[in-house]
């Protein structure tokens, strides 16, 4: 198996290396958009000092766990999306994968690595060292190691919402409009929780917890310790997730194979 | 003849029916996220007024800059994108009119459909929830706004064309296009939030004439005086735009016929 991911991956690095122009191109948007987020938080500060008791820096800071989290997912788990899947229909690629003998999630995982994502890894990498120097967030082994946890559970958790969304696209074939919704709920979730009213911060805690991909992992760093408890949550919730996401996936395959494909 | 054009594209756009809907909720969802951060920010200031606004106007101005989206949102560089990969640009010159006008018709031709179906239930959803002002000066606003739309769509077409000289996906173009524009436009956070030397320098780049000039036409930032001088640099800023579209479209056709397409 391991051996598989490996020849798998020598294919995508080798696909990265032909079209270097769009490598960078790639790359470069997509640092572009987390440094645009980052650029309108600026201005919106210049206005005021802190918005619900958090400043410009705390705020870019949650942006930076989010930004890593979601670069973990672009580079590895960007694989399975709705706006992916209604291709797979399309050109019968989905048909064909299912007959591997290899689990066809992780061969979709493992098939389609994309370079893009390491923008917002680095733009993350970035945005968490800047802003960290400017609230006092000095980075020791254990910090690092918590760090590390949030992030991975951010991409577990991103990556299951994902999955879920794609999955629904088993019965309803078109699937562009969820992924126009994925990237407005993290628009969403770029700004502190507490900003909003208790039904959207229940929604996005409890429903689809996309909460655990910034504000509430970032309590572990900065904050008053009033979000502790949701925070030390941060990785259940994401195993949580995992189990309920790869059933329903399987639960959606079932139903696309039975419909006699 | 342009008349046929456009009713294709009219039933065509009928097929993404689901997208109209989908565009309706996220738009929605993003005026509800923005009411309660713009609420926060006026929280955390000590005046009512921010920047010269008020909370309503913001909320007019964010609402505005919605429905302005929705009426500039476009695919066409996708369209153009695809023809290329896919030799369909070479068709269409054997068309009685050229491949540019002939986009132009069915750009209109969706646009019409999207309108009615997307546009004004936002503009009804704007005013029954946000309560937004009616505009100061409505022709000019119309004029400001349709010139905008068209600066808008040479840029997305020039996107389209990279296609050609590229000969990769313009998907990274594209983004990057867009998240500039989403910082200097004033489509997110008005142009009069950044600090003067910051304004003077985007109000170089033509974004801000697609969303900053009518915006400020509409709530009335701008005296009369203002309004045509925006307006006259929109006109200059489509004749460079038209200017630069005619020279690579003809680029772009001699290397069609060089590969003797």
């Amino acid at each position: 198996m391991l051996n598989i991911i490996k020849e798998y991956y020598k294919c995508n690095i080798a696909r990265f290396a032909e079209y270097r122009a769009d490598f960078f191109i790639g790359i470069t948007a997509i640092t572009l958009s987390n440094v645009a987020a980052m650029v309108l938080f600026w201005v919106i500060f210049q206005a005021i000092p802190n918005i619900n008791g958090w400043n410009f820096w705390e705020v870019v800071f949650m942006l930076g766990i989010m930004d890593l989290s979601i670069g973990i997912w672009h580079v590895f788990l960007s694989g399975v999306t709705p706006w992916k899947l209604e291709r797979l229909f399309q050109n019968g690629e989905l048909d064909r994968i299912i007959l591997y003998p290899i689990n066809p999630l992780l061969h979709l995982f493992i098939k389609n690595l994309d370079d893009d994502g390491i923008g917002d890894f680095l733009s993350g990498i970035l945005i968490l060292a800047v802003s960290s120097m400017n609230i006092n967030v000095v980075w020791s082994i254990s910090k690092i190691s918590i760090l590390l946890i949030m992030v991975l559970s951010g991409a577990a958790i991103f990556t299951s919402i994902a999955l879920i969304m794609t999955a629904i696209g088993f019965w309803t074939i078109r699937t562009q409009w969820m992924s126009d919704l994925l990237w407005a709920m993290t628009d969403i979730v770029q700004f502190p929780l507490n900003i909003y009213n208790p039904a959207i911060r229940f929604v996005f805690t409890f429903m689809i917890p996309f909460g655990f991909l910034s504000f509430y992992p970032a309590q572990m760093f900065i904050g008053s310790g009033e979000y502790l408890t949701y925070s030390y949550m941060t990785p259940i919730v994401a195993i949580m997730l995992m189990l309920i996401s790869y059933r329903f996936w399987k639960f959606g395959l079932k139903n696309y194979t039975s419909v006699g494909h | 003849m342009y008349k046929e054009v456009m009713e294709q594209a009219f039933k065509t756009s009928l097929a993404y029916r689901s997208s109209f809907f989908s565009w309706i909720v996220v738009s929605s969802l993003k005026l509800i996220s923005m009411w309660f951060v713009w609420t926060a920010i006026f929280n955390a200031s000590n005046s009512a007024v921010l920047n010269g606004f008020t909370f309503e106007s913001m909320m007019t101005y964010i609402a505005v800059s919605v429905i302005i989206n929705s009426i500039i949102g476009s695919m066409l560089e996708f369209r153009i994108e695809n023809d290329v990969k896919q030799g369909q640009i070479a068709i269409g010159m054997t068309k009685p009119f050229s491949y540019p006008v002939y986009c132009f018709f069915t750009e209109i031709g969706g646009k019409i459909l999207s309108f009615l179906v997307i546009t004004i239930p936002m503009i009804l959803i704007s005013i029954f929830f946000i309560k937004i002002s009616m505009p100061q000066n409505i022709l000019l606003f119309l004029i400001s706004i349709i010139l905008g739309f068209l600066i808008n769509l040479s840029m997305v077409f020039l996107t389209g064309l990279w296609a050609f000289f590229s000969g990769g996906s313009i998907w990274g173009i594209r983004m990057s296009r867009i998240f500039i524009g989403e910082i200097t436009s004033g489509s997110m956070i008005p142009l009069y939030f950044y600090p003067e030397a910051i304004k003077n320098v985007i109000q170089i780049l033509p974004f801000s004439y697609v969303f900053h000039v009518p915006l400020s036409i509409y709530i009335g930032r701008f005296s009369f005086i203002e309004s045509l001088n925006g307006i006259s640099w929109q006109i200059i800023w489509l004749s460079v735009f038209a200017f630069i579209l005619f020279i690579a479209w003809n680029r772009c056709k001699k290397k069609i016929f060089v590969y003797g397409g």
